[in-house]
């Protein structure tokens, strides 16, 4: 009977037809609010009458939206933040922007995408009645001590305030569980995401007849990657939309009949995945972290220097060890279908999800992949190791933070968002001590955090 | 790097099965303690009794009330992974060697229970005459079971709608589909320590590929079970969330997927055909020769134009992520399904891959095209028969599993006038049909 080894399924000359994406960036050193939307000699000025009006047309959800700004180092705090997107818009065919959120689910990851580069759109709101509030706080310091702690302190931000029409939700509405809220805070929840994404073509198409400061050119086909170590990116998904709907998660959230499967890493940095779930605001897979995601640009950016960058398997979370084992079973196939000497694996954070990650980790030791594992950590004291799960395979763990650390935060002059810190009830604007993970991306699970390790 | 998997499936070629005081296989002759066997499958609370008979080829016989057929298999090197998730644990499947028993199959056969959908579920396989001609079962030594159900678990006969019965009504179906596995798996153990006839290495990759035309399978699944669970299909059944995925084919060949839905008996997806896929083994059979067979994208149907559309482009893009310079496509039947066969068509031959569709057509008469929906570029469609096609069957000396035919309630045991969808794999979606084109 044979033994050899088969060659792998992706072989290195595969060609993945039309997947290059050419991402034009346009560097934004500073933005203003002005009479016209237009980008000039790097400063981007801003119409928010146009840009309010333009939010606020053919919307159910949207009573008002205020436009400010928020600039590093300036004494702002920002709170009860929604998700955050980076300007693009895409500029040659299929020319789908946020492709199922907005118009028909078309394939993205290929063409030209323009990006502003260092601004970000934050949209911030308060909960609204029947939206579970235990994980939804997120702040952004934009200076003082708890600027260091998330990288949106170091962007130019257009923070959009929403409030909801008053007439579409009754006071005192009861939620499902502690992860769905009403079925209508769940949908204002996705009008003010799409608000957000329309906010962000609006400014970037300031762009389109502009020469960039720099085009990256992405794609897995690269001849120079031919022989390097193989590795794939085991990518444990949060609930974002993938293409305008909620993928099906593990069990706790959606049902346990969902695979995992494997999606272009252009798709992902292009648009197809957006926020939908504001889960504790530290590892929330906000929309800008899965556009600029750290570990794929990372896997990009050593493709055919260091390593041969072989895809991504987008997977979950079971709700039983029945569904844990199929779902990491199925995972674990198909980075090995991608023909990976070594993966890398996230967390999204959670009891349930570690159990997956780790024997996703485990599955793959076994079948002869290397495995790096990026988890956060919940320890609230020095005896806790941070960890609720493990396994013996688990040897090469890069920590993305302490989510329990806690952090004290300085006055500010100007609190956008609301008045008062949800569950504590604290005033916004005061000094106070809290945990870390209340502070938007300060433990990122994809590794664009800004904590950084130190050898003692 | 991880070793891709290869399957070594080891055949052993029956020529008869009989009935004897214990279970082993001798000189091509498959014995079977019934005793011992139904004594296994009457553990399940949900059987009040179960025949156990066999049914030869050219024999007067009409097995009825099919509601799915098995080929008798154990995983030889990885013991507790039969049918994983259904029998087992859901581990993955498809290398490593698996013993099956050729020629055989294990049929199951129930009446309806309260609560369960009728509209599509009739199957029927004759052994002999006109009717042996159109089902592949036919010329298979068939160990049909006939399931009777125990009363007492049935508390509800409401259905949601004709995909899903009662919970009683599907607990039932995948007992009874169960039931059929343990006995596939109870026969096949006899080869354990045996020496097969004939063992086949299935592994995609290898030498000397580059030259030869890259082709993926884009399968489009009729909601078996995937590993236990029954994969979400379209919004019709499943929900639209779920997203296309890449399965090895080896995994679906070795018991990984395993019918689910009693869907009309033409175009059933039985696992007989998932253990048996006429597409995959002729891919396999040419991969090295006259291909580079690349691997299967694993996709459904979506229930309205935007899950459509997500769902066809990101199986078209997994089709890519393959390398596939052709694909071919089934179509598991149905109005839904054959839109996004269309649109998965049409999207890749507008990415510079060529496509083959494997259809079934359902024409009441000459004028209808027996297509519901089309694109341009579906420019290569093979036809895997007209469901819709009338034909007559002779009587029969003897019925199993029931004495009605299910919705027009003849005789089962006389001369029927009844059009093909109720003969079981009559148009195999899979190809392996009995049908055959002829120029004119």
């Amino acid at each position: 009977m044979s033994t050899q080894t088969a060659a792998p399924v992706l072989e290195k000359s595969a060609s993945v037809a039309g997947m290059t994406l050419e991402l034009a960036s346009y560097d934004v050193r500073d933005i203003v609010l002005g009479t016209e939307t237009a980008l000039r000699d790097g400063v981007l000025s801003i119409d928010a009458g146009v840009l309010r009006a333009h939010l606020l047309r053919d919307n159910e959800w949207i009573g008002d939206v205020s436009v400010a700004l928020a600039h590093p180092g300036d004494s702002v705090r920002i709170i009860h933040i929604v998700d955050a997107v980076e300007p693009r818009t895409r500029i040659s065919e299929p020319g789908t922007d946020f492709p199922g959120m907005l118009g028909v689910p078309r394939t993205v990851g290929s063409g030209r995408t323009n990006r502003l580069n260092g601004v970000a759109v934050v949209e911030v709101a308060e909960p609204v009645p029947g939206e579970p509030t235990y994980w939804r706080e997120a702040i952004a310091d934009m200076s003082g001590e708890g600027a260091r702690y998330t990288p949106f302190s170091q962007l130019h931000n257009v923070v959009l305030t929403f409030t909801p029409k008053a007439d579409r939700f009754s006071k005192g509405e009861e939620m499902q569980n502690i992860m769905t809220g009403t079925t209508e805070a769940e949908e204002y929840g996705k009008a003010v995401r799409i608000a957000g994404l329309r906010a962000a073509i609006y400014l970037a198409e300031a762009t389109r007849n502009l020469e960039p400061d720099r085009l990256e050119v992405l794609s897995l086909d690269d001849e120079r990657a031919q022989g390097l170590p193989a590795v794939a990116y085991a990518y444990q998904i949060q609930s974002p939309f993938i293409y305008g709907e909620v993928a099906p998660a593990g069990g706790a959230i959606h049902g346990p009949g969902h695979l995992p499967t494997i999606i272009h890493p252009n798709e992902i940095l292009d648009g197809a995945l957006v926020n939908s779930f504001t889960v504790i605001a530290c590892m929330r897979e906000v929309t800008y972290a899965i556009q600029n995601h750290a570990i794929v640009k990372e896997l990009y950016a050593n493709h055919g220097k260091t390593l041969d960058f072989r895809g991504v398997v987008l997977y979950t979370n079971g709700d039983s060890v029945t569904t844990k084992e199929r779902i990491s079973a199925f995972a674990s196939n198909l980075v090995v279908l991608l023909g990976a000497d070594g993966a890398i694996l996230n967390y999204l954070g959670g009891g349930h999800p570690i159990v997956d990650v780790m024997m996703t980790c485990e599955k793959l030791e076994k079948r002869g992949v290397k495995t790096t594992l990026m988890l956060m950590e919940m320890a609230v004291n020095p005896e806790d190791s941070g960890h609720v799960h493990y396994v013996r395979q688990a040897d090469a763990i890069v920590s993305t933070g302490n989510y329990e650390q806690l952090v004290q935060l300085a006055p500010v002059k100007t609190v956008l968002g609301g008045t008062n810190i949800l569950e504590s009830g604290e005033d916004a604007s005061g000094s106070f001590s809290i945990a870390l993970r209340n502070v938007l991306a300060s433990t990122s699970q994809f590794g664009g955090g800004r904590l950084r390790g130190r050898g003692f | 790097m991880a070793k891709q998997p290869e399957l070594h499936l080891g055949s052993f070629q029956v020529r008869d099965v009989v009935t004897g005081s214990h279970t082993g296989l001798q000189a091509g002759v498959l014995s079977v303690n019934i005793a011992e066997l139904k004594e296994r499958l009457l553990e399940d609370s949900w059987f009040s009794d179960v025949d156990v008979e066999i049914v030869r080829p050219g024999s007067s016989v009409r097995i009825v009330h099919v509601v799915d057929v098995v080929e008798p298999r154990i995983r030889v090197s990885d013991p507790g992974t039969d049918f994983p998730g259904m029998l087992s644990l859901p581990r993955t499947v498809g290398m490593g060697r698996t013993h099956r028993l050729a020629g055989v199959a294990v049929t199951e056969v129930a009446e309806p229970v309260p609560g369960e959908p009728t509209y599509w579920r009739e199957a029927i396989i004759d052994m002999s005459g006109v009717g042996a001609r159109f089902s592949p079962f036919a010329a298979l030594i068939n160990l049909v079971l006939s399931f009777k159900p125990n009363p007492k678990r049935f508390i509800t006969d409401q259905y949601v709608n004709v995909f899903e019965g009662s919970p009683e009504a599907v607990e039932y179906g995948k007992a009874v589909r169960v039931a059929g596995l343990k006995a596939a798996v109870y026969l096949a153990e006899v080869t354990r320590s045996l020496e097969p006839d004939a063992v086949e290495t299935y592994a995609l990759g290898g030498s000397g590929l580059e030259a030869l035309p890259r082709v993926a399978y884009a399968y489009q699944a009729a909601m078996p079970y995937v590993y236990g669970e029954i994969a979400p299909g379209g919004g019709g059944v499943g929900g639209a969330g779920a997203l296309p995925t890449l399965i090895h084919p080896n995994e679906i060949l070795d018991g990984a997927l395993v019918n689910a839905f009693a869907w009309a008996g033409s175009a059933r997806e039985s696992t007989y055909m998932l253990q048996n896929h006429a597409l995959l083994q002729e891919l396999y059979r040419n991969h090295g020769k006259s291909l580079d067979f690349r691997g299967v994208v694993f996709y459904t149907f979506g229930d309205n134009l935007k899950t459509k559309e997500r769902i066809t482009s990101h199986a078209a893009t997994l089709v890519q992520l393959l390398g596939a310079q052709g694909a071919i496509l089934n179509y598991l039947g149905g109005g839904h399904p054959i839109v996004d066969v269309m649109m998965t068509c049409e999207k890749l031959e507008k990415r510079g891959v060529k496509t083959t569709l494997l259809l079934m057509e359902m024409a009441q008469n000459p004028e209808d095209s027996g297509h519901v929906h089309y694109v341009r570029e579906a420019g290569a469609i093979i036809s895997t028969g007209n469901y819709e096609q009338v034909i007559n069957l002779p009587p029969v000396e003897r019925v199993i599993g029931g004495s009605q035919i299910l919705v027009s309630e003849e005789a089962a045991e006389g001369a029927l006038a009844l059009s093909l969808r109720h003969v079981l794999a009559a148009t195999d979606q899979f190809g392996s049909m009995s049908l055959r084109g002829r120029g004119y």
